[in-house]
């Protein structure tokens, strides 16, 4: 019994121990995936049309210039460079190895696998013993124990997954700023370059119809009118998108900051009350083969 | 006191003087003036890509080191992971080795030798 009620003492140390409680920070850690997965999917999206957006840019100023010949070297011509891309999709790769890295320390899974194994093996052991005569007697607590440690072992997976986490995240805080400003001006400014393209596209459709309405058909103003409605709105949406990409890296930013102090602020009520009841469940549950065993 | 102007400062104006100026080419009074602001809004246009051409080259050694601390970092990170998943995975192989050990002494048992 004494040995139990040390066993108690030391599995309640580890949990006092170990920092927020794990539905604290996987809100935390979710809200970070999240804003990683949308942040990464819009960054990818405009890397991937860095080029495109000028060669389209490009043709689609031709149409209303019809002096001006197309030329090849300009279709082929890579503005920004595969090595210089390869080096923001290398950064957007680490971003979501990152957040996936995040979520699993923050997953109670493999410690409840580890606890479930544990507790599993020990039923098996006894069964199997069972079967030997006279080995069960001297092997029946087995299974007890084996749930013990299967419990004692999930307490100390869990603290060492909050240790480890702390120090990415806090020790990746820098880095991660870093990324996510450097992919902020990118994208806003690939962004701000498919604005600056289709101005100039806007604004030669609205030309081209002041300049040739008189000789227009009805049929022709109709067409051309609902064009520069489109455009109008195309470019209302453009500058709107551009605003939108300058709050969403900042969210972005504030969800890491946001994880980062859920997991370095122990102190805080809410975090000592969730630790509090998370640590009186696990010796709850700690305690059932415990006095099991010591019935015996 | 005068403050320095950022690069993403500089092409967000810079965009916003094309709009500009692609407005004045619809609605300058003159066709002179019209095609002055067309082509100003062009140069403009080119100006803009320049520059964040440039910066864009100039981040990517800033990436890049940004990036390798990042790498190594969700790595160390990936080995404490990849231990626990091991332990996991030892206790689920010592589960079915025990089930292999059963099976044989359920087999022993049937003959009396255990």
């Amino acid at each position: 019994m004494n040995r139990a009620a040390l066993y108690l003492i030391f599995c309640a140390s580890a949990a006092i121990a170990a920092c927020a409680g794990p539905s604290d920070l996987q809100k935390a850690a979710g809200a970070f995936s999240t804003a990683t997965s949308v942040t990464a999917d819009v960054s990818l999206g405009y890397m991937n049309n860095l080029n495109k957006i000028e060669r389209d840019g490009y043709l689609a100023r031709l149409r209303w210039n019809p002096s001006q010949v197309i030329s090849a070297q300009v279709l082929s011509t890579q503005t920004f460079a595969d090595k210089d891309l390869a080096v923001r999709y290398a950064a957007i790769g680490t971003l979501r190895a990152y957040a996936k890295v995040v979520s699993e320390l923050t997953s109670t899974e493999s410690a409840q696998l580890v606890a479930d194994n544990a507790k599993q093996l020990g039923a098996q052991l006894q069964d199997t013993s069972n079967k030997i005569r006279g080995l069960s007697a001297q092997t029946r607590e087995t299974k007890l124990m084996a749930e013990f440690f299967g419990q004692l072992a999930k307490l100390l997976i869990e603290h060492k997954q909050m240790t480890t986490l702390r120090e990415l995240v806090s020790g990746s805080a820098d880095r991660i700023d870093k990324i996510a400003a450097h992919l902020a001006i990118d994208v806003g400014g690939a962004a701000e370059r498919e604005l600056a393209r289709f101005s100039g596209v806007r604004a030669d459709a609205v030309r081209f119809y002041n300049d040739n309405r008189t000789a227009m058909s009805d049929e022709q103003r109709r067409k051309a009118l609902e064009e520069i409605r489109a455009n109008e709105e195309r470019l209302d949406a453009l500058q709107a998108r551009l605003h939108e990409i300058t709050k969403l890296f900042d969210e972005f930013r504030q969800s890491h900051s946001s994880l980062n102090k859920a997991l370095a602020n122990g102190s805080s009520v809410a975090l000592a009350i969730e630790r509090t009841e998370r640590f009186l469940q696990r010796a709850m549950d700690l305690a059932k083969p415990i006095e099991a065993l010591a019935a015996r | 006191m005068t403050t320095m102007t950022t690069a993403p400062e500089l092409t967000y104006d810079l965009v916003q003087l094309i709009l500009a100026m692609d407005n004045w080419s619809i609605d300058a009074p003159s066709a002179a003036d019209r095609q002055k602001a067309q082509k100003l809004a062009d140069e403009l246009r080119e100006r803009h890509l320049r520059l964040f051409h440039a910066e864009f080259t100039q981040r990517t050694s800033q990436y890049k080191a940004a990036v390798a601390e990042l790498e190594a970092e969700v790595a160390r990170a990936k080995v404490v992971m990849k231990d626990i998943q091991k332990l996991a995975r030892f206790l689920e192989s010592a589960r079915k080795v025990v089930a292999v050990v059963d099976t044989i002494l359920g087999h022993a048992a049937k003959i009396g030798i255990v």
